[in-house]
């Protein structure tokens, strides 16, 4: 025996499956056909047979195989014709020698039945083909032996030469029922076997097409029945299959051959036939059918590409498929090249893997991301398997399986599970972590089956699962038990909403929850048990009671409000911010004369589209638009009336008041008017005065002119008469000059015409110069006059020529009221201010004349008037300027003592001349 | 040495009459013109020692007048004297900015007008004054 086992060394039958390599052995057995494969060697041993052949010469596949063919089947000893073996191996040493097919005539080769089966010699006719496989050497390594076997037809040959007797035996001896019909009087001649093929275990007394004919099968009748038709009117040999109803039951397959061997008038009248039972060999055939669709199925499925590499593990060119998948050419996946369609993230791990099957001579495999032509990735399963000859490794044999799909398919059903199970967990979490209480409860009783945490806390207690209901929370709270025994018995789900349950370990800590029992139902649709949700809504209940509390206080604030709004006298309303009324008061229902129900949720805009365009419509966006508070007074053309309006943007919306200020315009423009004509007024007097002046000067001038001229006796000597009276005609002129100037000074000063000039003023120097024109008057009268002047006064800005009036004044009037004594004048810095005081010991003023002393033409008695002079304006005109300069003036006086006047003034008066406007004369 | 020439510019009659008796009755000699357009005239062909001038005159009133002469190198030199009854601050301010060395305002006894002429001419010739006195 050789040592040499390739390719065929795998006779036992291996489950094929996917990604390993195709099972040529199996392959090969299974084939239909009598097949032998030899080793070309000098004893021909058996290497492989098919499972047909082996069938057909009753042997077992081990016990031919690995022995030489004529070692198993040897000649017949009592063989009539020559030996066989002789013949049979001078053709397969033919075979080996050409290299050659050869074919044999046909030839009797007995069988010997195996000794379990008795050791009798079959007498088989074979037709045999010897075709040579070629090794690599080109020399013949293997011989494929086909033996078909005729002997069925040798047989029956003989059988129409051979008497009947022969026939019979030889037919009996190959299980064959033969019969010759007569046609015409419809009756079977049949051999031995024949009735046994129907199941009849004696031969019948008489047999007939009809008898054959209620044999078959039903289903099978119609087309055999058609099938003899046929056969009579054509002639000729036929043979059909079908199946039969043998007379003990059984269902078998028969296959019935027949041939017309005697006509009349052109039809057959005789006809010779064989029948036989071929439920095995249908069987076999189905056997093999499948194997073949196996096979055909496992090539299919697997789309493999196959390869093969040289025992370094380089890829020989021409392995079609791998160029077809990759779209690389053979060349291209010669060698490792192929490895470049390998995705780059698996081209490394691949090549390692290649390299461990190499180094350790074995089975290499993995998957991996081959790049298909069409640029697209897919996982194929690649498998490598070591070819041995005498130990060495002489090639290897691999497949490549395109398993993207299924691996798309695992992979999704990866993520599936994934996702179940975080579904599951996330249901679990939810469960656990719910903010309400889970619990199942099962059967009547209402068993715990699942309770959450939650349901734990509620319950003060652990380890619920597996008591009762009633059990866990005791009588007390019994209500929550008989509601389960209501779910239960009704199937309908119940729902409590914030229900006060006593909770916690001794159930007494008040808390509200909302319920749902839900019945849960079994395949039947009975109530099952009872899953209650529980949900801890105290929190929202006591917010709940605030809030309620706070909106009733709210309403009630609400209506403090309303009754305020609708008490005040102004008109209100508020439009939210789509301009609709939400609210409008009686006042401004008065005003507008419209109800407020017409108004209400309307637009105020097209309730007032005259009003738009207009300024209170300007000052309503504004508002709302800056979000600030605005006041205006504005005319309103719809209503005829003038308003004021203040706007108040909310927080959405805006609310107003506005009120009728009609009657107060008038009055305003009224007083404007008045105002008006006062200053008009004011002018024209002004304008007056002015001419006063010029015009009462001019002829003044005249007189006093010509009275000192006379008086100058330029025109010739006076009379001391004459001089007298010119004298009394001066003093009078002087006094009526004084008097005008006082009347035009103070007219000014009233009529706001008097301007001020300011300048900084040396106040000593103007002191003593206004102090040495009344001195000689002072002087006159006997009177002590002393003027005091302080080293440190503040150098001041005013008008001079006013303020020295205003000391002029003073100091005249002072000489003027005093008989006796003196006069005195102080000037001193007091607080910043400039203080000057003029004292005299004259009568003085009573308290009840005191206020009244700087009014224009008042004097403290009328005689006194007469007897000293004076237009009663001195004071009036002194306080006049002294109000000019931004001064105040005042005095003291006690009655026969004398009194004393004030005057103070600022360092520089306020530069505002409004604030120095004389009051109007009737404030004076 | 002639006397002291005084310049009287006033539209009045009455004024002429006083002022220029007193002036000439204490040695002045006195020009008399009756509108500023005349006093203008007057002063540059006389060229007086001083100048009376009344603001409210008719062609060319006393501040138009004054600011004339001032602006004329032969007149710039003679000292006027503000004449009027236009006796307000605002017309002091205008009379000093046309160039008036001072103010008298009306009515004014003839013996302060004399004393502030004196005050700027000075008399040159008093006994002559007297003797025309005497005349």
């Amino acid at each position: 025996m050789s040592q040499r086992k390739p390719a065929f060394d795998n006779a036992e039958v291996r489950p094929s499956g996917q990604g390993e390599e195709p099972d040529f052995g199996l392959l090969f057995q299974a084939a239909p056909g009598a097949y032998l494969v030899l080793a070309a060697e000098p004893d021909f041993p058996i290497v492989a047979a098919t499972d047909s052949y082996l069938s057909r010469v009753r042997r077992r596949r081990e016990e031919i195989t690995g022995r030489g063919i004529f070692e198993v089947f040897p000649d017949n000893p009592n063989g009539s014709e020559g030996p066989s073996a002789r013949a049979v191996k001078s053709s397969l040493e033919r075979v080996a020698r050409t290299g050659r097919p050869h074919e044999l005539p046909v030839l009797r080769y007995d069988v010997r039945r195996p000794d379990r089966e008795g050791g009798n010699w079959e007498e088989r006719y074979w037709k045999t083909v010897n075709s040579p496989v070629m090794g690599e050497d080109g020399t013949v390594a293997y011989i494929l032996h086909h033996a078909e076997d005729i002997t069925q037809r040798i047989s029956l040959e003989e059988a129409l030469e051979e008497s009947d007797e022969r026939l019979r035996f030889t037919l009996d001896a190959a299980g064959v029922g033969a019969w010759d019909l007569d046609l015409e009087h419809d009756r079977a001649e049949r051999s031995l076997r024949h009735d046994e093929v129907f199941g009849y275990d004696a031969p019948l007394d008489e047999w007939n097409y009809q008898i054959f004919l209620d044999h078959v099968h039903p289903d099978d009748r119609e087309r055999v029945g058609r099938r003899l038709e046929k056969a009579l009117e054509v002639g000729g040999d036929w043979e059909f299959q079908c199946r039969i109803n043998r007379a003990d039951g059984q269902l078998r397959w028969i296959e019935v051959h027949g041939s017309p061997y005697a006509y009349q008038d052109g039809r057959p009248v005789r006809m010779l036939g064989l029948v036989e039972d071929i439920t095995e060999r249908k069987e076999t055939e189905e056997a093999l059918r499948r194997n073949r669709d196996r096979f055909r199925a496992l090539v299919e499925a697997t789309t493999s590409i196959v390869w093969s590499a040289d025992p370094a593990g380089m890829v020989q060119e021409g392995s079609a498929r791998w160029a077809e998948f990759t779209g690389l050419t053979p060349r291209e996946c010669q060698g490792l090249g192929w490895l470049r369609a390998v995705h780059p993230d698996d081209r490394e791990r691949v090549r390692k893997e290649g390299s461990r099957a190499i180094r350790e001579r074995r089975v290499g495999e993995g998957e991996f991301r081959l790049r298909h032509r069409d640029g697209e990735y897919r996982y194929v399963a690649a498998c490598g398997v070591p070819l041995r000859e005498d130990g060495e490794i002489v090639e290897w044999i691999g497949t490549l399986v395109d398993v993207h799909d299924r691996k798309a398919a695992e992979e999704e059903r990866r993520q599936l599970v994934r996702e179940l199970r975080a579904k599951r967990n996330r249901l679990r979490q939810v469960f656990e972590q719910a903010p309400a209480g889970i619990l199942v409860t099962v059967g009547p009783e209402h068993r715990i089956e699942i309770a959450n945490p939650l349901v734990e806390e509620f319950l003060g207690e652990k380890e619920l699962v597996g008591r009762t209901i009633r059990e866990v929370i005791g009588e007390g709270s019994a209500d929550f038990a008989d509601v389960r025994d209501q779910v239960y018995a009704s199937g309908k789900p119940y729902v409590g909403d914030e229900v006060c349950v006593p909770l916690g370990q001794d159930r007494e800590e008040e808390r509200y929850l909302n319920f749902v029992y839900q019945p849960l139902f079994d395949a039947e649709g009975e109530v099952e048990g009872i899953l209650t949700v529980a949900v801890d809504v105290t929190e929202q209940v006591l917010a709940r009671w605030e809030v309620d509390d706070a909106r009733s206080d709210a309403e009630a604030a609400r209506d403090e409000t309303e009754s305020i709004l609708e008490s005040i006298s102004d008109a209100f309303y508020a439009v939210d911010d789509e301009w609709r009324f939400i609210y409008v008061n009686s006042e401004a229902e008065r005003l507008w004369r419209r109800p407020r129900e017409t108004l209400l949720g309307r637009g105020i805009w097209e309730e007032f589209p005259e009003t738009i365009g207009s300024e209170s419509h300007e000052a309503h966006l504004m508002a709302a638009r800056e979000a600030r508070p605005i006041s205006l007074e504005t005319e309103s053309e719809g209503l005829g009336r003038w308003l004021q309006i203040n706007i108040y943007p909310g927080e959405s919306g805006l609310t107003v008041f506005f009120r009728d200020i009609t009657e107060r315009r008038k009055a305003d423009e009224e007083r404007e008017r008045l105002y008006q004509e006062a200053d008009e007024a004011n002018r024209a007097k002004a304008s007056f005065l002015a001419v006063m002046s010029h015009e009462l000067r001019t002829p003044l001038n005249a007189v006093v002119g010509f009275t000192e001229l006379l008086q100058a006796e330029v025109s010739g000597p006076l009379t001391d008469m004459q001089r007298k009276h010119l004298e009394r005609i001066r003093a009078g002129t002087t006094h009526l000059i004084q008097i005008i100037e006082e009347i035009l000074t103070f007219s000014r000063a009233e009529a706001g015409r008097e301007e001020v000039y300011l300048q900084p003023v040396s106040v000593a120097d103007l002191v003593s110069k206004t102090a040495a024109l009344v001195r000689p008057m002072a002087g006159e009268k006997g009177l002590a006059f002393s003027v005091s002047v302080s080293d440190d006064l503040p150098p001041i800005e005013t008008d001079s020529r006013k303020l020295r009036q205003i000391l002029l004044n003073l100091l005249s009037n002072a000489v003027k009221f005093t008989d006796r004594g003196g006069v005195q004048l102080q000037a001193s810095d007091e607080e910043g201010e400039l203080c000057i005081s003029v004292k005299d010991t004259g009568s003085g003023i009573e308290p009840s004349e005191i206020e009244r002393i700087f009014e224009p033409f008042r004097q403290v008695d009328q005689s006194s008037r007469r007897r000293v002079g004076g237009t009663g304006l001195g004071l009036a005109v002194t306080r006049q300027l002294v109000d000019l300069l931004d001064g105040t003036i005042e005095v003291e006086s006690t009655p026969g003592e004398g009194s004393t006047f004030t005057v103070r003034l600022p360092r520089k008066p306020d530069p505002d001349p409004g604030a120095r406007q004389p009051v109007p004369a009737s404030a004076g | 040495m002639s006397a002291p020439v005084v310049l009287v510019a006033e539209d009045e009659e009455d004024g002429r009459e006083i002022f220029g008796t007193i002036l000439r009755h204490n040695g002045f000699e006195v020009i008399l013109a009756e509108d500023g357009a005349e006093a203008v005239r007057l002063a540059t062909e006389h060229r007086p020692d001083l100048i009376l001038m009344d603001l409210s005159l008719p062609e060319l009133d006393g501040w138009e007048a004054t600011a004339l002469l001032k602006e004329d190198s032969r007149t710039a030199g003679i000292p006027v004297i503000a004449l009027t009854v236009h006796v307000q601050q605002e017309d002091r301010r205008r009379a000093a900015e046309a160039g008036c060395v001072d103010f008298l305002g009306k009515p004014v006894e003839p013996r302060t007008v004399l004393a502030l002429v004196k005050k700027y001419v000075g008399s040159e010739r008093p006994a002559e004054a007297r003797s025309v006195q005497q005349d």
